[in-house]
């Protein structure tokens, strides 16, 4: 990109991507930079690994994909110990996203195979084995951030229970979401987001994107952000041909 | 064979035969018929095959290196039976052996070569009792139909151990093959015993030590998780080589061919053949037409099994010479004057194999990347986003097609990677836009469910054009 930046960097912090990148994940970081070097606006991923010192005073977006049973296992450890900063971020208005493990593992608690561990316990979100298969497939949901429906693929075995501080992100138009049954998908707590929505999430929902943009900048600046618009031409087929598929 | 053996056989071939009167290809349908008759007659199957059963493992190369070994073993004067069109699950297998046997059950075979599905092999590998077990990579492949990777090694690692006098050759570059290997009651280890210098993809998978879930350290890697590669802090490492392949010449196009010298078998390799061994640590040179890396471990992988089988350097160089590419496979075709080559890449080690090839050739290219999500894809594309496209982009490639089923989210993956493609919804029609637009070299990357139609595609305005020629 050799146009010029302007204003503050945006920050994103990609957590343990050498641990957690099962499904595509780093889609959702490729996404977010670009937007934010289509625009104009700075943007720089730091890439935190597995034993590095965590300190988010610095950072504006935080993404945390899903892994394995024992990358998560790693990975919890790390969080776990990281739980107040990580805290104080959230309820400053940082910025959050977590797919699928990284969504479960923010939680009360989740399984690492048919064991139920203590997550990090940002979110009031707890997840257990439940009763039948994985919940496979593609989903669209509709959710108050945006005003396009948010489509994507899940593929979980452990289902989801929101606990009474957490709003769900979205409602399921198709799909299983957090349990197959409540219809509610993913949880929504400030700026934090976790779903099961997993891989590239965000090429496919722009606008979910650019609301994650638009809360890191207004809370780096202090001031309300009106993001100039993208041609998202491509990004909306996409998103159409997913809905079409599934009929909503 | 029993009554009731022959009788599930005659009957297999006779569906065999009504599907293939009725134009049908049913490559599953007989086996299906045979088994429902009789669920264990491929074991009753696998007892016509006289001196041993190779069974080809893995996720990328089955289909390839198990034609190499049946090919070999055909040009070392044996006769083989094989499932060589690639049906890899139980039926598929079923029926190959059937075909061969006869309707009385009753023809008896040298050798068989099986590809078999990962999946398949708990089911199959006890029932056939392979004497060799060919293992080329462990990466991952339709995740959404299987769950991980992990699943697959624990379930392989339980088969191998249970079979009794198997011999597993396996690539050692690869630390999920040597995991599984090492639980087998014989090992033969292939590898490749220098750096390639292969520009770095981004596959991660498999990185870790599986005795001490360590971060693995490498002296060298090829691609993916394939390398010389050890362990810091256990000590686990890339276990010797019994097959090394050295002095590796890629050439500078595409064209070019690949050669390459073997040193091989080791003492202890040789000693595992059922046949009087095979000269120890002799080396032999290899060169085919055949291209990429990927290639050079599916050649590995095909001699070390044909070199014990008892095939001598001479019949599997033959073989490699005569050996034209399977369809779709790095296929070459012509259209006005312009070379365009089809292959397969199914997933994101396929994809960024066939990124390096591009990269490698100079000319001015066009890419048709063409993917779709039917169930032998998986139907979760969002391993597009584990390709690294924003190698090719850097490489100034001109004209860009994203066709197939999903051929928004391509689109969208791409330009994301700072490359602008065209949504082709013909990729016939893509291969002549991208010849008008001056490109002089025409690359079509079909997955799996897409490269039969694709490469038809082009072989029919191949022969148009040959035709307007005249
Ligand atoms: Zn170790």
């Amino acid at each position: 990109m050799s146009e010029q930046s302007s204003g503050p960097a945006v920050r994103i912090a990609h957590l343990y991507p050498e641990l957690l990148n099962l499904y595509g994940d780093r889609g959702n970081v490729i996404c977010l930079k670009q937007r934010c070097l289509w625009r104009g606006i700075g943007a720089e991923v730091e890439e935190v690994r597995l034993g590095d010192p965590i300190d988010f005073s610095s950072t504006d977006i935080i993404f945390i994909g899903g892994g394995s049973d024992r990358e998560e296992e790693l990975v919890c450890g790390e969080l776990v110990a990281a739980r107040d900063q990580l805290f104080s971020y959230v309820e400053d208005g940082g910025v959050l996203l977590a797919v699928c493990g990284g969504y479960q593992l923010l939680g009360k608690g989740y399984l690492i195979g048919d064991e139920r561990v203590e997550g990090v316990g940002l979110l009031d979100a707890d997840t257990t084995r439940g009763e039948g298969p994985r919940l496979v497939g593609d989903v669209a949901i509709s959710s108050p951030l945006c005003e396009m429906p948010i489509v994507g693929y899940e593929n979980h075995a452990g289902r989801t229970t929101l606990g009474p501080d957490a709003v769900p992100l979205g409602t399921v138009l198709k799909g299983h979401g957090n349990d197959g049954v409540s219809g509610s998908e993913g949880a929504l707590r400030n700026h934090a987001i976790g779903t099961y929505l997993h891989g590239p999430l965000l090429p496919k929902n722009p606008q979910l994107a650019d609301w994650l943009i638009s809360r890191a900048l207004e809370r780096r600046t202090g001031k309300p952000v009106k993001l100039a618009p993208l041609p998202d031409e491509e990004e909306r087929a996409a998103n159409a041909a997913v809905r079409a598929h599934l009929g909503v | 064979m029993d009554i009731r053996g022959r009788f599930a056989t005659g009957m297999a071939l006779l569906a065999n035969w009504a599907l293939h009167r009725a134009g049908r290809q049913g490559s599953t349908v007989p086996g299906r018929v045979g088994l429902k008759l009789d669920p264990g007659l491929l074991g009753k199957l696998a007892a016509t095959v006289d001196e041993g059963v190779v069974v080809v493992c893995g996720t990328n190369g089955k289909t390839t290196t198990n034609n190499m070994i049946y090919q070999a073993l055909k040009a070392q004067g044996k006769r083989v039976a094989g499932n060589l069109e690639g049906a890899n699950m139980l039926p598929g297998v079923t029926a190959a052996l059937a075909k061969s046997a006869g309707a009385s059950g009753s023809r008896h075979v040298d050798w068989a070569c099986l590809e078999v599905d990962e999946f398949s092999a708990p089911r199959i590998v006890p029932q056939v009792k392979p004497t060799f077990l060919v293992l080329l990579d462990l990466f991952r492949d339709q995740l959404d139909r299987y769950g991980e990777i992990d699943i697959v090694i624990d379930r392989l690692i339980e088969t191998v151990k249970a079979a009794e006098n198997l011999t597993v050759i396996y690539n050692a570059d690869d630390p999920l093959c040597a995991r599984v290997a090492k639980q087998a009651p014989n090992q033969v280890a292939f590898g490749v015993d220098q750096d390639l210098n292969l520009p770095h993809d981004l596959v991660v998978e498999g990185r870790f030590c599986l005795e001490c879930g360590h971060l693995l350290s490498y002296r060298y890697r090829q691609y993916g998780q394939l390398g010389d590669w050890y362990c810091e802090k256990c000590g686990n490492a890339r276990p010797a080589l019994d097959f090394a392949a050295r002095d590796v010449d890629f050439g500078e196009l595409a064209t070019d061919p690949l050669r390459f010298s073997v040193t091989g078998p080791s003492e202890q390799a040789g000693s595992l053949a059922p046949l009087p061994a095979p000269p120890a640590s002799s080396t032999v040179d290899l060169s085919t037409s055949r291209r990429g890396a990927y290639m050079l471990y599916n050649i590995m992988a095909a001699w070390a099994a044909s070199c014990l089988a008892g095939v001598d350097p001479e019949s599997f160089q033959r073989m490699l010479a005569a050996n034209q590419t399977s369809k779709g496979r790095m296929e070459g075709f012509t259209v006005d004057g312009v070379p365009v080559v089809v292959n397969l890449a199914k997933n994101p080690t396929g994809f960024n194999q066939n990124i390096g090839v591009c990269l490698r050739d100079p000319r001015k290219k066009a890419v048709v990347f063409i993917v779709n999500s039917q169930v032998n894809d998986g139907h979760d594309i969002s391993w597009l986003w584990d390709v690294d496209y924003e190698r090719l982009a850097a490489a100034g490639t001109s004209l860009w097609y994203a066709g197939g089923e999903r051929r928004n989210d391509l689109q969208v993956r791409l330009k994301y990677a700072g490359i602008p493609a065209k949504l082709s919804e013909d990729t016939a029609a893509s291969v002549k836009d991208a010849i008008a637009r001056g490109a002089e070299a025409v690359y079509v990357l079909p997955n799996y469910s897409a490269l039969v139609p694709a490469r038809d595609a082009v072989a029919a305005i191949a022969q148009e054009s040959e035709m307007s020629a005249r």
